[in-house]
């Protein structure tokens, strides 16, 4: 058993996870508590108690996301607890997207496709029929793989959320605008271009105005879908700082391929894997194991995880 | 490497290597000729394409161009009858007596204009494009926005593609049957509108749905994680998103509408002076109709007067789309 990824790194780990802690500690500007953390063991996220967690804010059970007659993901069960950043990390197609997507009802949006089970947020069930979506959204907000902001001025971004809330007084709207691009710590950079268009932004800077537009409409929970996937190293350890510093007011789902990535920002950990059927050839994504980041990189149950997370995967 | 590799066929790869000196070209032969003759072909299908475009162009600037000046844009339209009175009587007169001297030369030769032909078809294509675009606009973010592959949407787009279809003279008859005579609406500028609405509408929804189809579905969902509902979101992201395209495919059909005949000929009725075509309910014109009405009724101002309409109906279309264009660009940020 190999229970520390470093000793693994030369054999099998994907590129980007080994090339990035080297080349982001190399540049002394990005240089922040996150830096050269490789081990949960040595970051130490947040301590919790391992059998209870926090205040639980979403309770899944059975949760299974079909696509027409197509199942994506079946039977996941896992309790998010507040304050805290939890992963899902897993191969591609294992369904993280899928399931991240119905914590904010996404799928939706998507024809032909249909969730089973239970999601209870704060004790209410998200799929009940007497639910609407749009008020889904206005409490769990998304940030998205590929930041996409609107072809607007960064100021006009940022206030959409609180417009859309009705809020309309140009010296309010200043004020939460302001606050959030502090928030996503871009206030600096765009302070005196607030009227520019946020098309202008480079990549990071947008992903990080995406964050500063999600957390303006005050949500109590922020989901990320690989919100570092289109960002250089530098970028992405600005966003995982500021992921550590939201923390502190906002409970986080993030969905990442990059293993070091949620070693370094996460509490919590669920591993997401593909079971092919032997007769059909269907694959179906499925929740592996659950647990303390720490647990998962470290001495992780299954060993569908050990072989993962040591990059000894398929 | 593994020892069970097995060593390629000499000869096969080394037919692919070249010259280590990249200034030898690899296109040789017949790849070389065809490559030639495929651009020789686009230059000249290019060229073939711009011949009917210049010279279109250029005939009706050589022509239309004395004709139209500022008091041609504003002048009353001669009626033909008063113009070949004035020339017939003396030229009648001549056939039978050719020493008769016209002592009388017309004290005003009738001058060209086509005033009321510009102010009727900037009514009537204005009120037509107020009919249409709001409603083919509208029609569209339904079918994009909400319909999508539902029945009801795939009824409507089937539709619109065959209305796209209908020849415009179709749509001057429905406008004629229906409004001028079984509701007894009488011809009128209205009229013409309406049937030329008729004829914009599926240009307006075809060409505004494929619009908002290449706004992508990433701000849509950001919009939605936001908290918006669709119509919010349509409102507030997509439309804004896709207004330069939404005018140009509006500004397609108001220049398509701005040069129909057809629809116009039996709805409009007729007027020959500025302020009786000023109307909307009333009988009008247009440069279109004129340019049928001075080539089909030929009276000696005739032709001139018709280059004349033809010009300034493309400068017309020229000049409102240019202003569409540069009113859309400021409201959208790059």
């Amino acid at each position: 058993m190999t229970a520390d990824p470093k000793s693994s790194k030369e054999s099998a780990v994907p590129p980007d996870v080994t090339t990035e802690p080297t080349r982001a500690a190399t540049d002394p500007a990005v240089a922040g508590p996150v830096v050269g953390v490789v081990t949960p063991a040595v970051t130490g996220p947040t301590p919790v108690a391992e059998a209870s967690p926090g205040e639980p804010v979403f309770y899944v059970q059975d949760l299974s996301v079909s696509y027409g007659s197509f199942r994506a993901v079946r039977d996941v069960g896992l309790t998010i607890a507040k304050h805290e950043i939890t992963a899902f990390i897993g191969p591609s197609g294992c369904g993280k997207t899928t399931v991240l997507r119905c914590f904010n009802r996404m799928n939706d949006l998507i024809e032909g496709a249909r969730v089973e089970g239970t999601l209870r947020y704060h004790g209410v069930d998200l799929y009940a029929k007497d639910i609407n979506p749009v008020e889904v959204r206005r409490r769990i907000g998304m940030v998205f793989q590929k930041p996409n902001p609107f072809p607007k001025s960064i100021f006009e971004n940022v206030a959409y959320g609180p417009r859309l809330a009705g809020i309309k007084k140009k010296a309010e709207l200043e004020v939460i605008v302001e606050e959030a691009l502090r928030g996503a710590a871009l206030w600096d950079e765009v302070k005196d271009r607030l009227e520019k268009s946020a098309l202008g932004l480079s990549g990071g800077q947008q992903q990080r105005l995406c964050i500063a537009r999600a957390i303006a409409v005050q949500p109590e929970v922020i989901l990320m879908d690989e919100p570092c996937s289109a960002l250089d190293p530098v970028a992405t350890l600005r966003i995982e700082q500021l992921m550590q510093e939201l923390k502190a007011e906002f409970t986080i789902l993030i969905v990442t391929h990059n293993m070091q990535q949620a070693a370094r920002v996460s509490d919590r950990t669920a591993f997401f894997s593909v079971d092919v059927d032997s007769n059909t050839g269907d694959r179906t994504g499925e929740l592996v194991e659950f647990d303390r980041t720490q647990r998962i990189f470290s001495s992780p149950s299954d060993s569908r995880t050990e072989d993962y997370v040591t990059g000894r995967f398929g | 490497m593994t020892a069970t590799t097995v060593p390629p066929e000499p000869g096969m790869a080394t037919r692919l290597r070249v010259a280590r000196d990249v200034r030898v070209s690899t296109v040789t032969g017949a790849r070389l000729v065809r490559n030639r003759i495929a651009t020789a072909t686009m230059v000249f299908a290019f060229v073939l394409a711009t011949v009917p475009l210049v010279f279109v162009i250029g005939n009706v600037l050589a022509k239309g161009g004395p004709v139209v000046t500022a008091g041609f844009l504003t002048r009353d339209i001669p009626t033909t009858a008063a113009a070949q009175e004035l020339k017939g009587d003396c030229a009648a007169r001549q056939r039978y007596d050719p020493t008769a001297v016209c002592e009388s030369e017309p004290v005003a030769a009738p001058q060209p204009g086509m005033g009321p032909a510009v102010v009727g078809t900037l009514i009537t294509t204005g009120l037509s494009a107020l009919l249409a675009i709001p409603l083919g606009i509208l029609a569209a973010v339904y079918l994009n926005e909400y319909g999508k592959q539902r029945r009801l949407a795939r009824f409507i787009r089937f539709m619109t593609d065959v209305m796209t279809g209908v020849p415009s003279v179709v749509m001057g008859i429905f406008i004629y049957t229906l409004w001028v005579v079984e509701l007894g609406q009488g011809r009128s500028a209205l009229a013409a509108s309406l049937a030329l609405a008729c004829l914009m509408l599926p240009i307006v929804v075809r060409s505004s749905e494929e619009m908002l189809r290449l706004v992508p579905d990433a701000l849509r969902e950001c919009s939605a994680a936001l908290g918006s509902r669709t119509w919010k979101t349509t409102m507030r992201v997509v439309l804004p998103t896709a207004l330069p395209g939404l005018v140009s495919g509006s500004m397609l059909a108001v220049a398509r509408a701005a040069g129909e005949t057809a629809p116009v000929l039996f709805t409009i009725g007729a007027a020959s002076t500025v302020a009786s075509a000023t109307t909307v309910k009333g009988q009008s014109t247009t440069l279109s109709f004129q340019i049928y009405n001075m080539i089909t009724n030929g009276g000696d101002l005739s032709p001139q007067m018709a280059w004349g309409a033809a010009l300034t109906l493309i400068a017309l279309v020229l000049v409102l789309t240019t202003i569409a264009r540069a009113v859309s660009s400021r409201f959208v940020m790059r």
